[in-house]
């Protein structure tokens, strides 16, 4: 890795921007060796027509000498001023300084790391220590700073936060398999069919990634509530169909597919786009049918993608706040609002802490999942 | 005497882009390999997938075996097809790729085994047996596609240039192979390829395509010795043309000799070199480019800029400069 960085830069170094100043760098060394006999006399010979402007270079060059190597400053002053300097550095060729390998050397050894720095410090600072600490701190009585089980004791006895377990878990679960079956659906109708309908509903996918979350589920809540859209089209024909999806978990899950459904379509898609043709007209060939040829050929070939969505869907749900918070009701709640609420109405951080690493074993549990199976299919 | 397995009666298939098949009428002898030739865009694969059913027709019949098949889906037709490449199922092993259309018929395991057992002997690749397409080279996998499609025993084998992603070495190796195993088997094999040399030494009868329509069938030998028109003659091995005025003189490489004294007419040549065992001169004569293969111990005797008479042994004329693009059976 590092090297590969550093050839890089150092190709960029010897490319464009550097030219300048590698040529600048190599005039002052050589000029620092010259100074030693006499200034004047090397640069007599180069004076070819403008006396005045070589006189200025050597003045300049002179007096920054010994600071020279390396300072970019420098480099730019002789250059305002080097004219016709530049056939003289072009024509003399000496062996590199051992001055100027070191100053080389030092610049790749250190210029990956200068360059990672910033979102190294970033990333320990911000994501590293406040996890570490959390973690640290679930463990923590609040008032003496003993160690204790009590935090996590709390979420797993306390029957209303194993509801929101529950409740959590039954939302995720919905969701995952009917944004999976839906989503998948879609995707097989839309590479497989060649009508405009399928181009059209194609193109319509991708619209709720640029819908704003909230927007989304202010928009939905404004059809689906007991008063909303839909209710009130009912009483244009004299009935009073109410809902009942908000504050309920089913309204959660419509939100969610709302989001879902196109993600896993634009997964899919991408998927199924690598399944040669020539693969499913070889299994036609043989005589295998429509269902069969799916569960053969097409699904096996897109497994890899089933899991990557399957995961993504489940980790982005288990902690989704802004959907439950603005559908969902007093209790259950989803884990994520019982999280809020630890940390901004019980303002409890030990318990807040617990939680968080409750929630970040859940989704590491499906990731490790994924990232087993995806193991397995590359042996 | 012999017995016709595929008859194509007046198959038409246009796309929407102009290009396709044009009353295509057609027969496939039984046993025979016939490969259908031509540059890319002439129909040929459009015929083979009319065959194999995954192409529907704008009219006219496909009788296989006597049988109309022109409704059928490819699932329901006796004939199996090669693709170019990605045959196999990159997730099922050999055995299972070759099983799979065996279980579809419903066939017995141990029935199942012994019929893999012996087509991978036919292949001479048995100990492939457990391994995933991906750990094969591309001719290996294409032998097991011919194979799993033979497993099947259909009534007519379809190929759609299923050399074509092999190097040239592997190609050559591949058409033997399919060669005996043809002879092997007596399967009737319908070939696609844009490979005349490949179509020399496959077929046992050649179709010359051009744009949607059959130039010529015949045998190799006969399409070489005697193309019908100007197309065939450029399309099939190297040929001279001569413009002289209304008829274009059209003659082999090989069907004229070179001599300093004598011969049909003078020419300059441009270039000698050698092609191993014989040796290659090309000329001008009167601003027209001609090739002659002449012998290697002869090749000595010509020079760059040297004036020699041509003698033209054996030609064929064609009418110039129309294209009659004009049919032939056999």
């Amino acid at each position: 890795m590092n090297d590969g960085l550093n050839d890089d830069l150092n190709d960029q170094l010897n490319g464009s921007l550097a030219d300048n100043l590698k040529a600048e760098l190599e005039k002052n060394l050589r000029h620092e060796c010259d100074s030693v006999n006499s200034n004047t006399a090397a640069a007599e010979p180069e004076v070819t027509n403008d006396r005045t402007s070589t006189t200025t270079t050597t003045l300049t060059l002179d007096a920054t000498t010994e600071p020279a190597i390396g300072s970019t400053t420098n480099a730019v002053s002789a250059t305002a001023n080097a004219g016709s300097h530049a056939s003289h550095t072009a024509s003399h060729a000496r062996p590199i300084s051992a001055r100027r390998r070191l100053v080389k050397l030092w610049g790749q050894r250190c210029l990956p790391y200068l360059l990672t720095l910033p979102a190294f410090l970033l990333v320990m600072g911000f994501i590293v220590y406040p996890i570490g600490n959390t973690f640290l701190r679930s463990f923590r009585d609040g008032k003496t700073q003993r160690f204790t089980w009590d935090n996590y004791r709390y979420f797993f006895i306390d029957p209303l936060q194993r509801d929101n377990f529950a409740f959590t878990l039954r939302i995720v679960v919905a969701t995952v398999a009917l944004a999976m079956v839906l989503g998948y659906g879609l995707a097989l109708y839309l590479h497989f069919s060649p009508s405009w309908v399928s181009r059209w509903l194609r193109s319509l996918t991708v619209v709720p990634r640029f819908v704003p979350g909230l927007v989304a589920t202010y928009s939905l809540i404004m059809v689906i509530r007991d008063a909303g859209v839909l209710n009130r089209l009912s009483r244009l024909w004299g009935g009073n169909f109410k809902p009942g999806l908000m504050y309920h978990e089913s309204g959660i899950i419509l939100m969610n597919l709302w989001y879902n459904i196109p993600f896993v379509t634009l997964i899919m898609l991408a998927s199924l786009s690598a399944l040669k043709p020539a693969s499913i007209e070889a299994a036609t060939d043989i005589g295998a049918g429509k269902l069969l040829i799916l569960a053969k050929v097409v699904l096996p070939n897109t497994f890899k993608e089933i899991l990557i969505a399957t995961t993504f869907i489940f980790m982005g749900n288990v902690g989704s706040f802004t959907t439950p918070f603005l559908i969902g009701g007093n209790h259950p709640k989803m884990l994520g609002i019982a999280l809020f609420d630890q940390f901004n109405n019980y303002v409890n951080y030990e318990r807040t802490a617990a939680l968080s690493v409750i929630m970040f074993l859940i989704c590491s549990l499906s990731a490790s999942f994924y990232i087993v199976n995806n193991l397995r299919q590359r042996q | 005497m012999t017995e016709i397995k595929v008859r194509i009666n007046h198959i038409s298939k246009v796309y929407e882009n102009g290009d396709g098949i044009r009353d295509i009428d057609l027969e496939i002898r039984n046993g025979e390999i016939l490969t259908l030739l031509g540059p890319s865009g002439c129909g040929k694969s459009t015929i083979l997938r009319c065959l194999g059913g995954f192409q529907g027709v704008d009219s006219g019949h496909i009788l296989i075996d006597g049988q109309d098949v022109t409704e059928l889906p490819a699932n329901k037709r006796p004939t199996s097809m090669v693709f170019q490449s990605y045959n196999l199922w990159d997730h099922m092993t050999v055995y299972e790729n070759l099983a799979f259309g065996l279980k579809l018929r419903k066939m017995a395991k141990s029935k199942i085994r012994e019929k893999i057992t012996a087509m991978l002997q036919l292949l001479r690749m048995p100990e492939v047996v457990k391994k995933y397409p991906s750990q094969l080279s591309g001719g290996q996998q294409q032998r097991i596609a011919i194979g799993r499609s033979l497993l099947l025993e259909p009534s007519v084998l379809l190929l759609d240039e299923p050399y074509s992603a092999l190097d040239a070495k592997i190609r050559q190796q591949m058409r033997e192979e399919l060669k005996r195993i043809q002879r092997e088997t007596g399967v009737t094999v319908a070939f696609v390829t844009h490979d005349q040399e490949e179509a020399m030494a496959l077929s046992d009868r050649i179709v010359v395509m051009d744009k949607g329509s059959i130039a010529q069938i015949d045998t190799p030998q006969n399409i070489y010795e005697n193309p019908i028109n100007r197309y065939t003659a450029s399309f099939i091995g190297e040929m001279n043309f001569l413009d002289q005025g209304l008829d274009v003189q059209a003659f082999r490489p090989e069907d004229a000799t070179l001599s300093a004294e004598h011969g049909d007419f003078l020419a300059r040549i441009d270039h000698v070199s050698s092609a191993g065992h014989y040796g290659i001169i090309t000329l001008t004569y009167q601003e027209q480019p001609l090739k002659i293969f002449v012998d290697k111990v002869a090749l000595a005797q010509y020079q760059p800029h040297q004036q020699v008479y041509v003698t033209v042994n054996k030609a064929k004329t064609y009418g110039a400069p129309a294209l009659t693009a004009g049919k032939s059976g056999a």
